[in-house]
């Protein structure tokens, strides 16, 4: 942690810190509930010498600095609010094209979000190519499936019931989704998913229904080698 | 339209209203009042500043994107001679009779005759080879049956040269001009040795009169800018740069290394271009409101204006007077792409070309194919027509070159739709444009029509 309004709570205790130290933080904890904070790094242009760290007045000093943390959060949200609409927007005049709008509006308001979300990602990532598979893994996987007869498997591995396989030999992405495949919200959430977020250039085949994987005697669920998410296997 | 939230008016009204809590609290010591009111003093002041920068920032991600620049729009158009006078904002874009000679500089060609043609690209290729494979056309020069033929003359599009020297050093990344008619211009020759060609009055084209839209004897091709020497020096050397109210659409951030900066008297729709600029080094800046630009450079650079772009905004009672008018369309997306991914990217940067005057659309119906180019794809302008062939990162022809190494041969097919003479120019506009700024993909076009 580093910004006053990362992990915020309401109930926490800032003190402003000593000068001169910690030139690298903007907050650190000092103990369970109470935490420093350096006020040179971003709010010295504010108080100049007027924000006092003696004791008479670390009541007030911390109240200063909730509100402080608060403004962030409503700057933050407000932005984000602000580029979801836009997408939004973006989406429902048309500027994606008709496919993309028609789509949309099928999802309900907890997909949409997903959707916007990951938007907004990818936008500020530049358009990193790996969102499809994150989005995929958010729409189709089962998250607390990590453990099994008592034994925690590495979540890389297990925290999705949805998977995906590359098949070098024919260049081919396989999208095991583990779900039903004549349900069509399902089908326009992978498709729209794909519009927006996969690589255009990739050949990209979801597989639906629920399959089981590995190989027959192992017990290790992953029995393919795996980049980053994508098992690779071989004909 | 841009939200413009009243931040002296916010920032009045909390320090009031906390002014009034601290008044009115529970707080018995005055020194802890007043240190309070401080307090909350200030911080009034850093939210208004919070709400400002905030106003600020969706200000130049998102409405300044709709391009205030006075760049955003080139309007060009064949003017008749005789309405010259009438169209203030219009200014001819090169005078293609100058030549130049060795001894004594540019030259004025008394004897040159122009000629647009309103056919197919293709087709005007076909007719201006006849140099080449000694083609005749019959053409009556003042009543008189001669023989001529055409040579393409690219003194317009080398006049393009100048917009695209102030978008690097202005940062600009829309497509800069649409004139077909700079790529359907040509140089009459005619072959007979008896007519003075410095007193034709007028010319009777016969069979190729369907082809030809207009000649030099009677039409100028015109834009809204005015090009002219510029060589005042700076207003102040050595000036500071202000971090605000920097136009944002007319700025590239310059890096702090750079120091040498130098203050410029500019109108706002006034571009200078300077010599022997080179953006990497070098970032040319406007103030808001003012009218003066910023020049950042480093040591190493010796900058010198030596061109003045004043683009001038026209209205409707002078365009309506041409026959018809090209303007570089571009309808930008609020979020700019910086690379092309997805299906969702395609559409998204398509998209800007969509809903032109020129009846040209692009399909949503996009073909992207790996290590094949499809046959029958619109063809592209020859080198010295082409939009980009002065930019130094562009090069249409070495496309994939400058694509990066994975999306070698990754083409990217665009169906476009509608139908004018000029349709296959917008297309090939649409994709230059598309081959410039996204190299990932060889964009190509055809047609969707049957």
């Amino acid at each position: 942690m580093s910004y006053i309004w990362e992990n915020y709570s309401g109930s926490r205790k800032f003190a402003v810190s000593e000068k001169n130290v910690n030139f690298c933080y903007e907050t650190y904890p000092c103990d369970e509930n109470t935490y420093s904070v350096n006020t040179d790094i971003r709010f010295s242009d504010i108080f100049g010498d007027e924000l006092p760290s003696n004791e008479n007045s670390s009541e007030i000093c911390g109240l200063v600095i909730h509100y402080l943390a608060h403004t962030d959060i409503v700057c933050g949200a407000v932005s984000v609010s602000l580029c979801d609409n836009i997408y939004m927007c973006d989406i429902k005049n048309g500027k994606y094209g008709s496919e993309i709008r028609r789509r949309f509006e099928l999802l309900d308001n907890a997909d949409k979000n997903l959707f916007l979300r990951y938007m907004h990602k990818y936008h500020i990532s530049c358009g990193r190519k790996d969102y499809f598979d994150r989005v995929f893994f958010e729409m189709f996987g089962k998250k607390n499936n990590t453990f099994r007869e008592n034994v925690h498997y590495d979540p890389d591995y297990t925290e999705n019931s949805a998977e995906i396989y590359y098949q070098p030999s024919k260049d081919i992405y396989y999208y095991y989704c583990g779900a039903d495949g004549t349900d069509e919200y399902n089908t326009n959430r992978f498709e729209l998913a794909r519009m927006l977020f996969a690589d255009c250039t990739k050949n990209i085949i979801p597989v639906w229904g629920k399959f089981c994987f590995g190989i027959i005697g192992e017990n290790n669920h992953a029995a393919a080698p795996v980049v980053g998410r994508i098992k690779i296997i071989s004909e | 339209m841009a939200y413009s939230p009243d931040i002296e008016k916010i920032r009045t009204d909390l320090e009031n209203e906390m002014e009034r809590l601290v008044r009115e609290s529970d707080v018995n010591s005055r020194e802890t009042k007043i240190l309070l009111e401080k307090l909350f003093g200030k911080l009034s002041e850093y939210n208004s500043e919070k709400i400002q920068r905030l106003h600020e920032e969706a200000e130049n991600q998102i409405f300044s994107r709709e391009y205030n620049t006075k760049f955003r729009r080139i309007y060009t158009a064949l003017a008749d001679n005789k309405i010259l006078d009438m169209i203030g904002n219009f200014f001819p874009v090169a005078d293609p009779s100058l030549k130049f000679d060795i001894d004594r500089g540019e030259v004025k060609q008394k004897d040159f005759i122009g000629v647009f043609f309103s056919c197919s690209y293709d087709e005007f290729i076909k007719y201006t080879d006849s140099g080449t494979y000694d083609r005749y056309y019959d053409i009556s020069v003042d009543g008189r049956d001669t023989k001529c033929s055409f040579r393409v003359n690219y003194s317009f599009t080398a006049a393009e040269k100048f917009l695209a020297m102030a978008a690097e050093q202005y940062g600009f990344d829309f497509p800069l001009i649409y004139s077909p008619f700079s790529r359907r211009f040509a140089e009459l020759i005619i072959h007979d040795d008896d007519i003075d060609k410095s007193k034709i009055k007028s010319i009777d084209y016969k069979s190729l009169s369907e082809v030809i839209e207009a000649d030099t004897l009677t039409h100028t091709l015109v834009w809204n800018v005015k090009i002219t020497e510029r060589t005042v020096p700076p207003l102040k050397d050595n000036a500071d740069l202000p971090q605000d109210s920097l136009v944002s659409c007319e700025r590239i951030i310059p890096s702090k290394e750079y120091v040498f900066k130098s203050i410029y008297k500019c109108q706002e729709n006034e571009y200078i271009i300077f010599d022997g600029i080179d953006a990497d080094n070098t970032a040319v800046t406007r103030r808001k409101g003012k009218n003066e630009i910023y020049v950042v450079y480093d040591a190493q650079q010796k900058i010198n204006p030596v061109r003045k772009l004043l683009i001038s905004e026209p209205d409707e009672t002078e365009l309506s007077k041409f026959g018809m008018s090209f303007v570089n369309y571009f309808s930008p997306c609020i979020f700019n792409k910086i690379r092309v991914n997805t299906c969702a990217d395609i559409l998204y940067v398509t998209g800007c070309f969509n809903n032109n005057p020129f009846g040209v659309s692009v399909s949503e119906d996009i073909t992207v194919l790996r290590d094949n180019i499809p046959e029958n794809t619109i063809s592209a302008y020859n080198q010295p027509h082409r939009y980009y062939k002065y930019l130094p990162f562009g090069n249409y022809t070495q496309n994939k070159h400058r694509g990066i190494p994975e999306s070698r041969g990754v083409c990217c097919v665009l169906k476009f739709s509608g139908y004018s003479i000029f349709a296959e120019d917008y297309a090939r506009y649409v994709l230059e444009y598309l081959n410039e700024k996204y190299p990932e993909f060889y964009w190509v076009g055809e047609w969707s029509r049957k």
